[in-house]
């Protein structure tokens, strides 16, 4: 019987070993990887600087949705013509899907792989944030280089820079996207006008507000149709109806109500809010009401998709100057917007992506100086960050009206780089070319838009200041499993949140959440202290 | 001394067979093991996993951090075992009405329908459940109850039916895949025992509770203490797929896997990771332990060691 028994163990590790290859490949890979970290990592980090006569390849990661455009080698190549006789070096492009990108750049960095730019693709939503990395020592401090080589970077972003700081120390540099964000329900206009309905100049709208025109809707459409089409997965949507500071990071650290527009600078926990409480109890009275799809935290399909079956009035999302026509474009139809928070600036939403240079790159120096080039206003042909964002003139778009400098308003190509790679993520994002059916007008809306942010005043106080969760990580890792929980279900309506919201406050205690508040609340003064 | 050599040789195709799968083993399950130390530093990639900081326990602190933990641990073990000890049942039960089956067409017809679900992803296993329980358009709400005059149920938010879905989708996948070994076994059996039963009287049921099952309770045991191993690891796409990760359903829901999965996808922090996995192997290694010595001591035969 033994016998028996250790013969079934080989048969079943020769079963295994031949399913490998179907079995193994989800979930359970963070424990292998670092083993490998140990044989890179010690050596490379005495950085040697390589000799000046060679150029040095700088290795950036591009960020992609999901596919590598065909041009990829095309505007490799360009780049290279341009910056090899200027800093002698040259570039190597790696494609990386958003969604893989932090975990990609955590393994290969854990890993001990050369990499010389790095993107935190924050995505205005503080999806990542440099502490992620910073914790772990992965990134270099950048204050020196900064001073020496970055004076087009400096010009360009202003006090932007100051979101790529954790306390005295730059790790990263912010690419220039605008200042803040407002929010809108941006609805179809052919359905609106069937309804005789339209947005009220100059009015800012409050979830109260929406009701009527939802009710509208559903009496002309009837079942089956939905007002508002949300994609509930996650987080909920409490920042696109109210104004908050998640001061760098995720919104269950601690938020600044009113994003600290009124002078406050109580972090407070956002789920013990009145605020979130109305925000909760106004979902659930549309879920209620049938204006959101029952199916609303199951549907995995994208708002675009939603909002291509026809079934759907419009949804909610953040407002920019030419933001909505990209989604116009895709329907079909022509899009209203009914504001509901006007554009204000946090750390949270002045960040796209931000730029840092590992521990595992060789030449600091050159890379710096290759980031300070992309900040630098130059004609189209010269312009790397336009490269990075739209690809190759005659390639990638044809120029339909030249402006000055690198903006543009630009027609689709042959290639595929403006469907693989999103456009405001290197460099002055502002002024890379723009694809019909924006005119040129866009850029001057643009600056006016920035800058009534600006002069209205519209810039949180603690704008720059990036929380560091390091030294509560483990506190932070359970209240963001429970806030993952709950705000899918209170968030979007699903559940009574008189009967829920108790239950949840009290789970985010037992997880430290008011430890979490504390230690944010301790380094916010201290920020302001030096700031 | 001459009758050793020749045994030795005739074990060495064996080995080489085996030999894919022992480099597999060596490669995939010990070297990762020195990774085991992560689990107690705090990672400084610039330093190595041997040059970081020590960090003493901290890193399994957020495993027990949440009131939800006991929850957490009971459902892991609980639908583990309830996996184990059904689906060893229905597997081994399944296997011998397969072996019942007279035509050899017709008996790898069946063992193929019955494999089938085993190859799918738990992704597309997940629309698939999906399809039927959708609140709008699923097929039960729509097809069934709403033309019977019921209500419409909303799935995706009650948790009383959420045990007996996931006990049903684990079983409708991995079934086929449970029975093969049971199968092989029973195919393996001396048809002699068989025939003299047979001649003796033995009806259909006497034969497999007297002959089949005996021969093969070997097997079986040492299935049940391999997966016992197993008993804090749960399927993670199982429990987050086919849930879609709703949060209404966490209570009944919410493995190990799919906690550590939420609480650490948005900051990658490998030591924490690292953490909740030797947790899970200590805790397996001493279930294994355990149980083969229960087993040892009412039937030394069947132990594993």
């Amino acid at each position: 019987m033994k016998k028996k028994a250790i013969a079934l163990l080989f048969a079943t590790s020769l079963l295994a070993g031949t399913l490998a290859a179907c079995g193994k490949s989800e979930g359970s890979s963070a424990s292998s990887q670092p083993a490998a970290a140990e044989e890179g990592a010690g050596e490379e980090a005495g950085a040697v600087v390589a000799d000046n006569s060679e150029a040095y390849n700088i290795d950036m990661q591009i960020v992609t949705w999901g596919g590598n455009p065909d041009e990829l080698d095309q505007v490799e190549a360009a780049i290279n013509a341009i910056i090899e006789p200027e800093i002698n070096a040259t570039v190597t492009l790696i494609p990386i899907a958003a969604w893989d990108l932090a975990n990609e750049t955590s393994r290969s960095l854990a890993a001990g792989e050369k990499l010389d730019l790095a993107c935190v693709f924050t995505f205005t939503q503080a999806m990542d944030s440099i502490s992620n990395y910073t914790s772990k020592n992965m990134f270099r401090p950048l204050n020196d280089l900064y001073a020496a080589y970055g004076s087009d970077i400096d010009a360009a972003l202003g006090e932007r820079i100051n979101l790529g700081y954790i306390e005295d120390t730059l790790y990263a540099v912010p690419c220039v996207f605008n200042y803040g964000q407002g929010t809108a329900f941006t609805a179809r206009k052919d359905y609106l006008e069937q309804m005789g309905i339209a947005p009220e100049e100059g009015k800012l709208y409050t979830m109260a507000d929406l009701t009527p025109i939802f009710e509208a809707y559903k009496q002309e459409f009837g079942a089956g149709h939905y007002a508002l089409s949300l994609y509930g997965t996650a987080t909920d949507g409490f920042h696109q109806f109210y104004e908050i500071d998640a001061l760098g990071g995720q919104e269950s650290n601690g938020i600044l109500m009113n994003a600290g527009l009124d002078g406050e600078n109580t972090v407070v926990d956002l789920f013990e809010t009145q605020e979130y409480m109305d925000y909760c109890k106004q979902m659930r009275e549309w879920y209620q009401a049938g204006y959101i799809n029952p199916d609303v935290t199951t549907v995995s399909d994208d708002v675009t998709s939603q909002m291509k079956s026809g079934n759907y009035l419009g949804t909610i999302g953040s407002t920019s100057p030419g933001g909505s026509i990209g989604l116009a474009n895709n329907l079909g139809v022509e899009l209203v917007e009914f504001p509901l928070v006007e554009p204000y600036a946090s750390t949270t939403y002045a960040s796209e992506a931000l730029w840092a240079i590992p521990n595992t790159c060789e030449n600091p120096e050159r890379v710096m100086q290759f980031l300070n080039i992309l900040y630098q206003d130059r004609e189209l042909e010269k312009d790397v960050d336009s490269l990075l964002s739209d690809g190759l003139a005659g390639v990638s778009y044809e120029v339909v009206e030249q402006l000055d400098g690198s903006r543009a308003i630009v027609k689709a190509g042959t290639g595929t780089w403006s469907q693989w790679v999103p456009n405001d993520l290197y460099g002055n994002s502002l002024t890379v070319p723009r694809f019909q059916p924006n005119e040129a007008s866009i850029y001057d809306e643009i600056d006016a838009y920035n800058k009534k942010i600006v002069d209205d005043g519209r810039i949180t106080k603690a704008f720059g200041y990036v929380f560091n969760p390091e030294s509560v990580s483990t506190q932070a890792a359970a209240v963001s499993s429970v806030a993952t929980q709950y705000r899918s279900i209170v968030g979007y309506g699903t559940v009574d949140p008189e009967e829920v919201m108790p239950e949840f406050i009290q789970a985010l205690k037992d997880a430290g959440i008011d430890e979490i508040i504390a230690e944010n609340q301790k380094q916010l003064d201290a920020w302001y202290a030096s700031h | 001394m001459p009758k050793k050599k020749i045994r030795w040789k005739n074990y060495v195709p064996f080995y080489i067979m085996a030999l894919p799968g022992i480099i597999y083993m060596i490669c995939n399950n010990y070297m990762p093991m020195f990774g085991i130390v992560l689990a107690f530093k705090k990672l400084d990639v610039t330093k190595g996993i041997l040059g970081s900081p020590w960090a003493g326990f901290k890193n399994f602190e957020f495993l027990f951090k949440t009131k939800a933990t006991i929850g957490i641990i009971r459902n892991t073990v609980l639908y583990n075992l309830l996996f184990l000890f059904l689906g060893t049942a229905l597997a081994v039960a399944l296997a011998i009405l397969l072996n019942e089956v007279k035509s050899r067409k017709m008996g790898k017809l069946y063992q193929s329908l019955i494999l089938i679900p085993y190859l799918m992803s738990w992704v597309i296993a997940s629309y698939l459940v999906y399809a039927f329980l959708a609140q709008d358009i699923g097929i039960i709400n729509n097809s069934i109850l709403r033309p019977l005059g019921q209500d419409a149920i909303n799935w995706y938010s009650e948790k009383k039916y959420w045990p007996y879905i996931l006990t049903f989708a684990y079983m409708w996948k991995n079934i086929g895949y449970m029975m093969i070994i049971y199968y092989s076994s029973i195919v393996g059996l001396s048809a002699d025992y068989f025939e003299a039963a047979s001649l003796d009287g033995a009806t259909k049921w006497q034969q497999i509770r007297q002959i089949t099952l005996p021969l093969i309770k070997g097997t079986i045991i040492t299935m049940v203490i391999l997966n016992l191993g197993r008993i804090v690891t749960s399927d993670f796409s199982l429990f987050y797929q086919i849930p879609k990760n709703n949060g209404a359903l966490y209570s009944v829901t919410q493995t190990l896997d799919v906690y550590v999965y939420n609480a650490l996808m948005k900051n990658s922090d490998f030591a924490m990771s690292s953490a909740a996995s030797v947790f899970q192997s200590i805790v397996g290694f001493i279930f294994v332990l355990i149980t083969n010595a229960v087993v040892r001591k009412y039937n030394e035969e069947s132990a594993l060691f």
